[in-house]
């Protein structure tokens, strides 16, 4: 069964048509990866996919489940965990309570409880800082988990959010632009990150990536959007050479493509 | 520390026949820290709180006055009751949000002022209701003080765990929250439940300081006082509210006690010439090309004012302006300090305390440690 399914997603706004039957399938474990130019319906898919919009036609299925009525709150207590083009922290704070505010759901005790400062809240938030602390070293943020996210520089602040989301605990992540803002070093680091993240938390990953040769590198499959609608998918060598993705995605001179990949 | 705490609690005893309006600033820095929830926690806003506080203060007065409750029993139903209220509200924050919302606190805080509050039955109506001050005044001045340390510590726990976090996150960015797992519609009742509870407990400790109850006690006027001492204070930091709330509510005091001072704002005819002065002086000494002239002008003008020179069309229209009073004083003092506020400080009071926490913490002096840079746009999206 797969992680996770759209069946003919489609939204309009008004007279505009900004996806229409988009058909996505990510399959356990697996690294998918969505391209296509700017305004192709990318995040409005994953808006759909996570809740912030209701698609006009079609529905999400997660683990056979259909979740197109659900909140967002509710899809993240399913597991679904996702990041934002511009970046979803709580700015305010610092690294550290970024990623305690994610654990949200991981803290059992009521509010009521916390005020009154209960021993299941004590010891819970207990296992929640060590938790963030252990992540945060997992993607060598340790130094910065009292900094506060406002002054931070735009790559450490994609990388602290991957950190909390994965404090969220999800099984599927869904990253929209994580090599934003990183030079070409930065994104191959990303890469082996996303790889071993995959490994260490059994991740299903659905990502919108822009950088060809990070999608190249871990994406197992590759879908292509363009003006809201599918244009191509399949592996990624496959889906990076096919025509009409050449032509919509990377410009009509081909040989233009291969040197700026 | 020893000097705070010797002050906080030696203060009935050298200011003794202000032991009331020492209570008075306890029980404003409780409503400070219940306004501080929803404007600083959970960025909506309420300028109807002295309904929320008046809803406590009622119940108080009827749990003593017609059911014969003891008083600390009046106490925790006002708390229950304000709580509920304020969530009875804050479901309307869940459709209405912004500008609209802030009316609708207002419209609700008059509401309550000409109806609720006057239901014969339940508040005695025009008369007032009555609720004996449970100890003698002074003593009174130590169960608010312990009632506002309960109330800090609870403030503080909130934040410590998740509930606050929630808050944070959903005033910052609601659609960031939610990917969290936080439910925001909830977790915005829940600042509206500890903001009324807080609210309901001040208004019942003001209910009793009293002993009297009525209606015109808690007009729109009381509401704006509120904000203004909050954000003076400075959202978000729990000592400077409490210093901010308190400072506000003991203007008037100040005004009286300090030597001098009332006299000078009786006669601001002259005092405010005087500052003119001195401030156009500090100008021309140490301010740059532009700000000299500006100095320099701004003596001038307030020299001549003062002069015995007689300026023909000045003559006779400072004396319809009335005399300031110290009961008058935070009409004034607070916009002044408002404005300050929200173009000089725009961390309010906490913003000058934090240096000192930090410090005392066994830190280097750091003026920058806990400066805000400008009043936060989430601040203001109410």
């Amino acid at each position: 069964m797969s992680v996770l399914e759209t069946q003919n997603l489609g939204i309009r706004f008004g007279g505009l048509v900004a996806a229409n039957d988009v058909n996505l399938r990510a399959g356990e474990y697996e690294i998918v990866g969505i391209i296509g130019p700017n305004g192709a319906g990318k995040t409005t898919t994953f808006n759909m996919i996570t809740g912030f919009y209701t698609p006009t036609t079609g529905r999400v299925l997660y683990r056979g489940r259909d979740v197109t009525d659900l909140k967002v709150h509710e899809r993240a207590a399913l597991g679904m965990g996702r990041t934002f083009q511009n970046v979803g922290l709580v700015k305010g704070s610092t690294v550290r309570e970024n990623l305690l505010t994610a654990q949200h759901l991981l803290a059992r005790y009521g509010v009521a409880g916390g005020i009154i400062g209960s021993p299941a809240s004590t010891d819970d938030e207990r296992t929640l800082r060590r938790r963030a602390d252990a992540l945060l070293e997992v993607l060598n943020l340790g130094h910065l988990a009292n900094t506060r996210v406002a002054g931070l520089p735009y790559g450490d602040l994609k990388r602290v959010e991957i950190a909390t989301v994965l404090a969220t605990d999800p099984d599927l992540l869904l990253l929209d632009e994580p090599s934003s803002g990183m030079g070409p070093e930065e994104a191959h680091t990303l890469g082996d990150t996303l790889l071993d993240l995959r490994r260490e938390f059994d991740l299903t990953i659905m990502m919108i990536e822009h950088h060809v040769p990070l999608v190249v590198r871990v994406c197992d499959y590759v879908y292509c959007l363009n003006f809201g609608e599918l244009l191509a998918e399949g592996l990624p060598n496959e889906v990076r050479h096919h025509p009409e993705v050449v032509r919509a995605y990377l410009g009509e001179d081909v040989d233009a493509e291969h040197e700026s990949v | 520390m020893g000097a705070i705490a010797g002050l906080v609690l030696g203060a009935p005893y050298f200011l003794e026949r202000r032991a009331v309006d020492l209570s008075g600033a306890v029980i404003f820095a409780i409503i400070g820290l219940s306004l501080n929830v929803l404007i600083g926690y959970a960025g909506t806003i309420s300028l109807g709180h002295q309904a929320f506080v008046g809803v406590g203060a009622f119940t108080a007065a009827y749990m003593a006055g017609q059911q014969h409750q003891p008083f600390l029993v009046g106490i925790f139903v006002a708390a229950v009751i304000g709580g509920i209220q304020a969530v009875l509200l804050g479901g309307l924050a869940l459709r209405i949000s912004g500008l609209y919302f802030a009316l609708i606190t207002l419209s609700y805080g008059v509401l309550a002022q000409e109806s609720l509050f006057n239901i014969q039955s339940l508040t005695g109506g025009g008369a007032g209701a009555f609720a004996a001050i449970p100890t003698g005044k002074r003593e009174y001045y130590f169960i608010c003080l312990a009632f506002l340390a309960i109330v800090l510590y609870a403030d503080w726990r909130l934040m410590k765990t998740k509930g606050g976090r929630a808050l944070l996150a959903l005033r910052e960015n609601p659609r960031v929250a939610s990917t969290f797992g936080i439910n925001v519609k909830v977790y915005t009742l829940v600042a509206f439940a500890v903001s009324g509870t807080f609210a309901g407990i001040g208004g019942a400790l003001l209910a009793h300081r009293d002993e009297v109850v009525d209606p015109t006690g808690f007009s729109f006027q009381l509401a704006l006082l509120f904000v203004l001492m909050t954000v003076v204070g400075g959202l978000r930091s729990r000592t400077g509210i409490v210093i901010g709330s308190a400072l506000f509510a003991l203007l008037k005091v100040i005004v009286q006690e300090v030597p001098g001072f009332e006299r000078a704002l009786v006669r601001w005819d002259l005092t405010l010439p005087i500052l003119a002065v001195a401030g156009g002086v500090v100008l021309v000494w140490r301010g740059g090309p532009r700000s000299k002239i500006a100095g320099g002008v701004l003596a001038g003008v307030a020299l001549l004012v003062l002069s015995p020179l007689s300026v023909p069309w000045l003559e006779g229209r400072i004396d319809q302006i009335p005399p300031l009073t110290a009961e008058r004083a935070s009409g004034v003092v607070g916009p002044i300090f408002l404005l300050l506020v929200l173009t000089r400080l725009p961390g309010g009071i906490g913003q000058l305390v934090r240096p000192v926490q930090h410090w005392l913490r066994g830190n280097p002096w750091d003026w920058s440690v806990g400066r805000v840079k400008e009043v936060q746009i989430t601040d203001v999206r109410a």
